[in-house]
C-alpha cells in the first residue's frame, strides 16, 4: 500500500445479512485517509455497525451474508482474511464496555490482544505501560477491570485495542452508557490519537455535540443503509435541516440554532445576511450571533408574553399544578446500603407533584438507579421513608405497589415475559395477571399498539424488534394497566432522535392525563427541553432538586457530578459575560429563538 | 462466591500448578480415608482457607451453607440404602446406619472435593491457572476457554439480577407465584422460572457474541502459539506446600493397600 493511497476504499459495496431480502448496506462508496478522524451517524438501524464490522472482517468472518462491490481497509481486501489476522490492522471498540473485555486485570486485558500477536515479551510491559499512562489509570494497573466505571472501562477497551498499533480504529457508540464529561474524556483522548499518533479514527456516534467539532469530516447514512451525506462538518451541516427531517438523526445543537436564527432572523451563521459559516463550536456561535446583536441585526425580542395554556401547543408541557391533589413521590432522608456496607443513598429528600416529569442525573455510580428502585419497592431504605402513590414503600408488597409505579427497565429485553410468544401478548401479559376480561385486553392492547406504533407487530416475537421498538413495547407494556408514575431507566439509550422525539410525545400524553414520569438520563438536552424539575445526585448525595433553568446556569455543580449543560446554555450565559442581556430560563434552542428578533439592520 | 478473592495471602503466592496437582492430591485422599480422616481432611481446608488464604469467615460461611445442604441432600439418599440395621422408617422406606455411614462417607468427600475447589478458586489467580495448563502442554485456546468463562461469571451474575427485579416488576417472582394472586403456585413458579432462563439466556447469548467478536478482534486464535505478559513460573513455597501433600498421599496408599488400614462398607458406595 503506497503512502498516499486512501485507507480505506469502499466501491459499490452492499452486503445483506444472511436469511435477509433488505440489504443492510447498500452502494456504499466510502474513502478515508490516513489521519482522519471521520465521525458516522445515522438513525437506528441504518448499518452503521455492519459497515464498522466490515473493516475488520466481522462481516463475513462471523456475520455471513451476501456482498458485493468491493472494500480496502488497510491495503487488504477483509472479506478474504479471517478477522483475528485483521487485528493489526482494524482495532474494533464496541458500545457495551464490559462484553467486550477478555480478562479479569487491567494489565493484562491491554496485553491480551499483542500476547494473541505474539509480541515478545520485552516489548509488552513498556506498551502496558506506555498505554496505561495515556489512559490515565497507572494507580490501578493490578485492578481487577470489572471494579472499574463504565468510562474507565471503554479507556481500557480503547487502550487495549491500541496495544496491538492497527492503523484503523473504529469505534461503535463507545459513549453510550458514560456520563458527559466521560464521553468528553473519551472524545478527546480519539481526537489526540489521530493528531498525535496519526491513528486513523471512524466514531459511530449519535450524540453530536461534543464529537463533530474534533472531527475532520463526518459520513451520515440514511435509514436505507446507503450514505446519505459525506464531507467536512460544516458542509454536511448545512444540510442540517433535512439531516433532522429526512433522515431523523440529532444534529449539534449550536448548528441547530445557527439554522434556527437563519429562518427566524434571516441571521447568517457569520452574523451576516449570508449562510456560511456553519458553526459547529458554542465559542463559533457566540462570536456569531455577537457580531449580529452588535451589528443590530438581531435584537431582544423584550419580555415574553404571559405563559399561555402551553400544554395544548406542546405535549411536553404538564398539567396546570395547582389544579393537581398532593405530592406523587414523596422521599424523606432516605439512607441506603447494600449488604458490603457502603452507603449508596446519603439522606435523600425530595417530593414530586402529579403530572410533574422529573430527572434524575448524575455521573456513572452516583446512586441514580437505586433511589429508582426504592420507588418501585425493589429496594428498601436503611432509614428514612419513601412514600409513592401514597403508599408507604417499606410497608407494601411489589405487587401492589408494581400496580401503581411502573418502572422501565434501560434494556427492554430484561422485561419481557411472555416467553417469546408475541408483541400481544407481552402487552396482555399484566392486564390479564390483573384479571382483566379478554375483551377488554384486546381493546386495550389494540390501543397501545396504535398509540405506540407498533401497528402491524402484534403476531411478531418480541425479541425480533429493532431496539427502538423493543424500548417502546417495554413503555407500552408497562403502561397498560395505567400506572400513576412511570419510571424510565435512560430512556435515549441507543435511540435516534426521531425516536426519543415520538416517546417524549407519548410521555407527554400521558402526563396531560396526569401520570407522573422520572427519567434517569445522561442526555442535558433531553432534560433541558422536557424536565420540570431535575434532581442531581453526586456520591449519593442529593446535590441539586429544581427546575433544570436554575441547574444549568451552576456549572461548577454540574461539574462536581461529571455533567455538562446542553450548548445553547453554554452559548446564552457566554454572551451574558460579553455584555448581551439574554433574559433567564433559555433552556432549548426555541426559547432562544423566541428571545430575540430581527434587527434594522436586516429588516 | 466462586471468584477469585484476590487477597494477598501464603495460599494465594503459591504458584497455579502446585496448587491444582494440591487439589489432584485432595481428591485421592479423601477417595482412600474413611469419613473419620474425611472429616480431618476437612477440618484441615477450614483452617486453611481462614488462616492461610485469609479467604474470609463470611465467604467460608456461604460455601459451607451451600455444601451442608448438598451433604444433607446425600445423607437423605440413606433412605433408599435399604440393607442394615434400622435407625428409623419413614412409610415404606428405612433409614439405616449403614445406609448413613455410606451416604456419610460421600457427603464427606463431595464436601472435602468440592470446599477444597473453592478454596482454590479463591486463592488463584485464573490467568496463572492458565498459563500453567499452557506449561502443561493444554492449548492455549482450549485453556483461554475456560478463562472467558470465567469471566463470565461476574457478567452473568448482575444480569440475572437484573433480570430478576424487571421480571419481579411485572408480577412474575421465581418461586413465588404471578403478580400475587396463585402465590406459591407450582405451575406458576415453574413458568417464571421458564421466563427467567428463557431471558438470562437471550441476553448471556447476546453477551456472548460481543465477546467473541472481542476476540476476533483482538487477534486471538490468530496464531498456534502467543507470548506472555506474565509466563508461568513454579514457586518454591508452592512446590514444598505440594510435596508435603505428595508424600502424605503416597504414605495413605501405603497405610490402604499396603497395610489395609482403611478398610469398611463405606466404600460399598
Amino acid at each position: 500500500m503506497a503512502p498516499s493511497d486512501p485507507l480505506v476504499l469502499v466501491n459499490g459495496f452492499s452486503f445483506t445479512h444472511e436469511g435477509c431480502d433488505q440489504p443492510a448496506l447498500r452502494d456504499i462508496h466510502l474513502e478515508i485517509g490516513s489521519g482522519e478522524l471521520v465521525l458516522m451517524c445515522g438513525p437506528t438501524g441504518c448499518g452503521k455497525t455492519s459497515l464498522a464490522l466490515c473493516f475488520n472482517g466481522l462481516v463475513p468472518y462471523a456475520i455471513p451474508g451476501k456482498l458485493s462491490g468491493s472494500i480496502q481497509v488497510c491495503g487488504v481486501d477483509p472479506t478474504q482474511i479471517p478477522t483475528p489476522h485483521m487485528a493489526t490492522r482494524v482495532g474494533l471498540v464496541f458500545q457495551d464496555p464490559e462484553s467486550q473485555l477478555c480478562t479479569l486485570f487491567l494489565e493484562d486485558e491491554i496485553a491480551f490482544g499483542p500476547e494473541n500477536l505474539k509480541v515478545p515479551r520485552p516489548e509488552l510491559m513498556p506498551r502496558v505501560d506506555r498505554l496505561l499512562a495515556q489512559i490515565g489509570l497507572q494507580a490501578a494497573r493490578g485492578g481487577s477491570v470489572f471494579e472499574l466505571s463504565g468510562g474507565q472501562k471503554q479507556k481500557v477497551n480503547i487502550a487495549s485495542v491500541l496495544a496491538m498499533q492497527p492503523c484503523l480504529l473504529v469505534f461503535d457508540m463507545p459513549t453510550a452508557n458514560l456520563d458527559p464529561v466521560g464521553s468528553v474524556e473519551v472524545f478527546a483522548m480519539i481526537r489526540r490519537l489521530v493528531t498525535e499518533q496519526e491513528v486513523t479514527c471512524i466514531v459511530i456516534e449519535n450524540r453530536l455535540d461534543d464529537l463533530v467539532p474534533l472531527a475532520d469530516r463526518v459520513v451520515v447514512m440514511g435509514a436505507g443503509g446507503s450514505i446519505a451525506y459525506d464531507g467536512p462538518p460544516r458542509e454536511v451541516f448545512a444540510h442540517g435541516q433535512a439531516m433532522v427531517e429526512q433522515i431523523g438523526v440529532e444534529i449539534p445543537q449550536v448548528v441547530e440554532l445557527s439554522l434556527a436564527l437563519k429562518e427566524h432572523a434571516g441571521l447568517g451563521a457569520n452574523g451576516t445576511p449570508d449562510s456560511t459559516p456553519i458553526p459547529l463550536t458554542v465559542d463559533d456561535a457566540v462570536r456569531q450571533i455577537k457580531t449580529a446583536f452588535d451589528a443590530g441585526r438581531l435584537r431582544l425580542a423584550g419580555p415574553r408574553p404571559a405563559a399561555e395554556p402551553a400544554a395544548v401547543q406542546d405535549p411536553a408541557v404538564p398539567p396546570d399544578p395547582a389544579a393537581l391533589p398532593g405530592p406523587v413521590v414523596v422521599l424523606e432522608d432516605v439512607h441506603f446500603s447494600y449488604r458490603k456496607g457502603t452507603e449508596v443513598l446519603k439522606g435523600i429528600s425530595f417530593s414530586m407533584e402529579k403530572g410533574e416529569l422529573l430527572t434524575i442525573v448524575g455521573n456513572n455510580g452516583s446512586g441514580k438507579t437505586t433511589l429508582a428502585k426504592q420507588l418501585v419497592g425493589l429496594l428498601r431504605p436503611t432509614s428514612g421513608r419513601v412514600r409513592v402513590c401514597g403508599l408507604d414503600v417499606s410497608r407494601t408488597n411489589l405487587a401492589d405497589l408494581a400496580r401503581r409505579a411502573a418502572y422501565v427497565f434501560q434494556y427492554p429485553e430484561h422485561q419481557f415475559v411472555a416467553q417469546g410468544k408475541a408483541v400481544y401478548d407481552e402487552i396482555a401479559f399484566n392486564l390479564r395477571a390483573a384479571g382483566r376480561d379478554e375483551r377488554e385486553i384486546e381493546a386495550r392492547v389494540a390501543d397501545l399498539v396504535h398509540r405506540f406504533q407498533l401497528d402491524g407487530k402484534e403476531t411478531a416475537s418480541p425479541y425480533v424488534l429493532s431496539g427502538g421498538e423493543m424500548r417502546t413495547l417495554s413503555v407500552a407494556c408497562m403502561l397498560s394497566t395505567d400506572p400513576e408514575l412511570l419510571i424510565l431507566d435512560e430512556p435515549t439509550y441507543g435511540q435516534d432522535r426521531a425516536r426519543i422525539t415520538a416517546l417524549l410525545q407519548r410521555l407527554g400524553e400521558l402526563r396531560r392525563a396526569g401520570t407522573s414520569v422520572i427519567m434517569i438520563s445522561h442526555d442535558m438536552r433531553l432534560v433541558a427541553e422536557y424536565a420540570d424539575r431535575v434532581a442531581l445526585l453526586n456520591d449519593g448525595q442529593l446535590l441539586f432538586h429544581g427546575p433544570p433553568a436554575e441547574l444549568f446556569v451552576q456549572p461548577d455543580l454540574l461539574r462536581k457530578a461529571a455533567l455538562k449543560e446542553p450548548p445553547v446554555c453554554s452559548v446564552v450565559q457566554a454572551l451574558r459575560d460579553c455584555g448581551v442581556p439574554l433574559p433567564a430560563g433559555i433552556l432549548t434552542v426555541q426559547d432562544f429563538v423566541q428571545a430575540c428578533r430581527p434587527g434594522e439592520a436586516v429588516l | 462466591m466462586f471468584q477469585y478473592a484476590r487477597i494477598p495471602s501464603l495460599l494465594a503466592s503459591f504458584d497455579a500448578l502446585s496448587k491444582f496437582f494440591w487439589l489432584v492430591c485432595i481428591a485421592v485422599l479423601v477417595f482412600i480415608y474413611p469419613p473419620q480422616l474425611n472429616l480431618l481432611v476437612f477440618a484441615v481446608l477450614l483452617v486453611s482457607a481462614l488462616l492461610l488464604g485469609r479467604v474470609g469467615l463470611r465467604r467460608v460461611r456461604q460455601a459451607l451453607a451451600v455444601l451442608l445442604a448438598l451433604a444433607f441432600f446425600f445423607l437423605v439418599g440413606g433412605l433408599f440404602y435399604g440393607k442394615g440395621e434400622p435407625i428409623f422408617s419413614l412409610g415404606p422406606l428405612v433409614y439405616t446406619w449403614e445406609g448413613l455411614t455410606v451416604r456419610g462417607a460421600a457427603a464427606a468427600r463431595i464436601l472435602n472435593v468440592m470446599f477444597s475447589s473453592m478454596l482454590f478458586v479463591w486463592v488463584t489467580n485464573p490467568r496463572d491457572f492458565v498459563t500453567g495448563l499452557v506449561w502443561l502442554g493444554v492449548p492455549y485456546r482450549m485453556a483461554f476457554t475456560i478463562f472467558v468463562g470465567l469471566n463470565y461469571i461476574p457478567i452473568l451474575s448482575n444480569e440475572m439480577g437484573y433480570i430478576r427485579d424487571a421480571q419481579r416488576l411485572r408480577g412474575l417472582q421465581q418461586g413465588g407465584g404471578r403478580g400475587g394472586a396463585v402465590r406459591g403456585a407450582l405451575g406458576s413458579a415453574f413458568r417464571a422460572y421458564r421466563t427467567f432462563l428463557l431471558a438470562v439466556l437471550l441476553r448471556s447469548l447476546r453477551k456472548a457474541e460481543i465477546t467473541a467478536f472481542a476476540l476476533d478482534s483482538k487477534g486471538f486464535g490468530a496464531f498456534q502459539e502467543r507470548t506472555y505478559l506474565n509466563p508461568f513460573r513454579w514457586t518454591r513455597s508452592g512446590l514444598i506446600w505440594l510435596g508435603v501433600w505428595v508424600v502424605l498421599v503416597v504414605l495413605s496408599l501405603y497405610a490402604s493397600f499396603g497395610l489395609h488400614l482403611f478398610t469398611g462398607h463405606y466404600f460399598a458406595y
